[in-house]
């Protein structure tokens, strides 16, 4: 842990060295997340509600996955760019020192730039919270908590997913991006809107759903809630990293160098 | 001029077939986004009525044709090569060569959009007239197809006249990132990629009407699903050459002026 935290500090101060770069790039991530959010807006002004989801409700499914995301983009950088470790070599260089592969690709990069973005998914997320209709209790805070948390240990589990799959094929396909960036951009809204098999695949294949309408339904009183089916799903999802950790422990057993 | 499109063009076409996996693999996440996003305004419809002259169907087809055309009508940094070069100093060898800069970057644009949509649109357009009730549909009549060929052509020379001036921007700026990061989230919006234009409210429309996103790809579109009639057509494609000419014209205004300030870094 210590370790990590030399890692942190070692990167805050190279991205200060460049600081307006740093605080350009903040404003833009916000500027490209407002068109979007706009998008949303303006489709609630043509309709009343999705599947029965105000507008206001549907901003916290946003908010938690736009939070989530750009945590995932500030934190796990290095594992989102894990297929630029492999292709310059700049793994085998990683794997000889004696130090946790996991924790040296977790500080290899932390994009400070990012931070806007978190920002913006933090308002969004707190006008989302006081608006809605929401009743606020310490269980239910506890439960949105629970969902940005288990959001970022599933959406761990899903860039190992995609590192072990880039130790495979080299470059990383275009497919892998349809869980990340697609997964971001479908959870943006309540899952349970679209086709039940769609739904299905996020919520038992990769658990999108743990931090998204299963709990959001909870905190909305939905007729027919339970603590064990929507409460507690954050952290059924949160079992999702297991099986993912060890896929990439044993790909990087097969680790072939690129030679680069 | 037509010697030189058919040179660059069939040196893009070449290089693109050497990536017909990443074709393949463009195909399913066009197909997936296309899904997803036909069902989010599935659930939008069911709950409420939907817009006129928008329907379920018209509105899956009109994803569908963004999808199958997305590598032409987009505003991202699609020619990343072009900025590699300004950023390292190549531009250089470029600007001692005898031709015009504006002509050869919008010939190299133009033939690279068009080689990447090939096998893309003709995946799309094979797999998704296959699905039932959010398929693609035939356009509305024989007149609407042929006014929705000729304003897509025009549509492709539009969207490269406006990506012109974000790469102009990038020789000024040194920032790829910073420029297509706000260009391309306004465009989008502006343009109806983000969400598609019939769904927008009424005021939101009236000013989109200024600028010339609309232009670029929902007209087409709207032509072939017949939510814009062949005789407002007509009248549309005139705004589009008119917005043609007009950028054309200011974009080797800018870019005459920026190449006489343009400083090489080195390198």
């Amino acid at each position: 842990m210590k370790m990590y935290f030399q890692y942190v500090k070692m990167q805050l101060k190279s991205s200060l060295q460049y600081r307006a770069s740093t605080f350009m790039m903040m404003f833009v991530q916000v500027f490209s997340s407002l068109a979007t959010l706009v998008g949303v807006y303006m489709l609630f002004l043509k309709f009343d509600n999705i599947a029965g989801y105000t507008f206001n409700e549907v901003l916290i499914t946003y908010g938690v996955i736009l939070l989530v995301f750009s945590l995932c983009e500030f934190i796990f950088r290095g594992f989102d760019q894990f297929e630029k470790l492999i292709v310059t070599g700049e793994l085998d260089k990683l794997l000889i020192k004696p130090r946790s592969i996991f924790l040296q690709v977790l500080g290899y990069k932390l994009e400070f730039g990012k931070l806007g973005r978190v920002t913006l998914s933090l308002l969004v997320l707190i006008y989302a919270a006081v608006s809605s209709s929401i009743e606020w209790n310490a269980l239910k805070l506890i439960t949105l908590i629970s969902m940005v948390v288990s959001g970022l240990i599933i959406y761990l589990g899903v860039f190992l997913l995609s590192s072990s799959f880039c130790i495979f094929t080299v470059q990383g396909t275009e497919v892998v991006n349809i869980i990340t960036n697609g997964g971001r951009e479908t959870a943006s809204y309540p899952l349970d809107i679209y086709n039940k098999a769609f739904t299905k695949i996020f919520t038992f294949l990769i658990p999108f759903a743990c931090f998204n309408y299963l709990p959001l339904q909870y905190l909305l009183d939905y007729p027919g809630v339970t603590i064990f089916g929507n409460m507690l799903a954050p952290y059924y999802g949160m079992l999702f990293i297991i099986p993912c950790y060890f896929i990439f422990k044993w790909s990087l057993t097969k680790y072939k160098s690129t030679g680069s | 001029m037509m010697r030189q499109f058919k040179t660059i063009f069939k040196m893009n076409f070449i290089k693109e077939m050497q990536y017909r996996v990443a074709a393949f693999s463009g195909i399913i996440t066009q197909l997936f986004f296309g899904l997803m996003f036909i069902m989010i305004y599935m659930a939008f419809y069911e709950t409420n009525a939907s817009p006129d002259n928008f329907t379920l169907s018209q509105m899956s087809t009109y994803i569908w044709l963004q999808q199958a055309f997305f590598a032409i009508f987009h505003y991202y940094d699609s020619h990343k090569e072009i900025s590699r070069q300004i950023i390292s100093g190549d531009i250089a060898y470029k600007l001692i060569k005898p031709v015009s800069m504006y002509n050869h970057w919008f010939m190299e644009f133009l033939t690279a959009d068009y080689s990447k949509v090939a096998l893309r649109a003709l995946g799309i357009l094979i797999i998704c007239p296959l699905l039932p009730v959010i398929g693609l549909t035939a356009p509305v009549s024989l007149e609407a197809f042929l006014l929705f060929a000729v304003s897509i052509v025009l549509g492709s020379v539009l969207i490269v006249s406006i990506n012109m001036f974000s790469y102009i921007l990038v020789l000024l700026t040194l920032s790829p990132g910073g420029v297509f990061g706000i260009v391309t989230s306004i465009a989008s919006l502006l343009a109806g990629s983000i969400i598609p234009i019939p769904l927008m409210p009424e005021a939101f429309v009236k000013v989109l009407n200024f600028f010339p996103f609309r232009y670029v790809s929902d007209l087409p579109f709207r032509i072939y699903i017949g939510n814009i009639s062949t005789s407002e057509g007509l009248v549309q494609i005139a705004i589009q050459i008119v917005w043609i000419t007009t950028l054309i014209f200011l974009g080797k205004v800018a870019m005459h002026k920026v190449q006489k300030k343009i400083v090489v870094q080195g390198g």
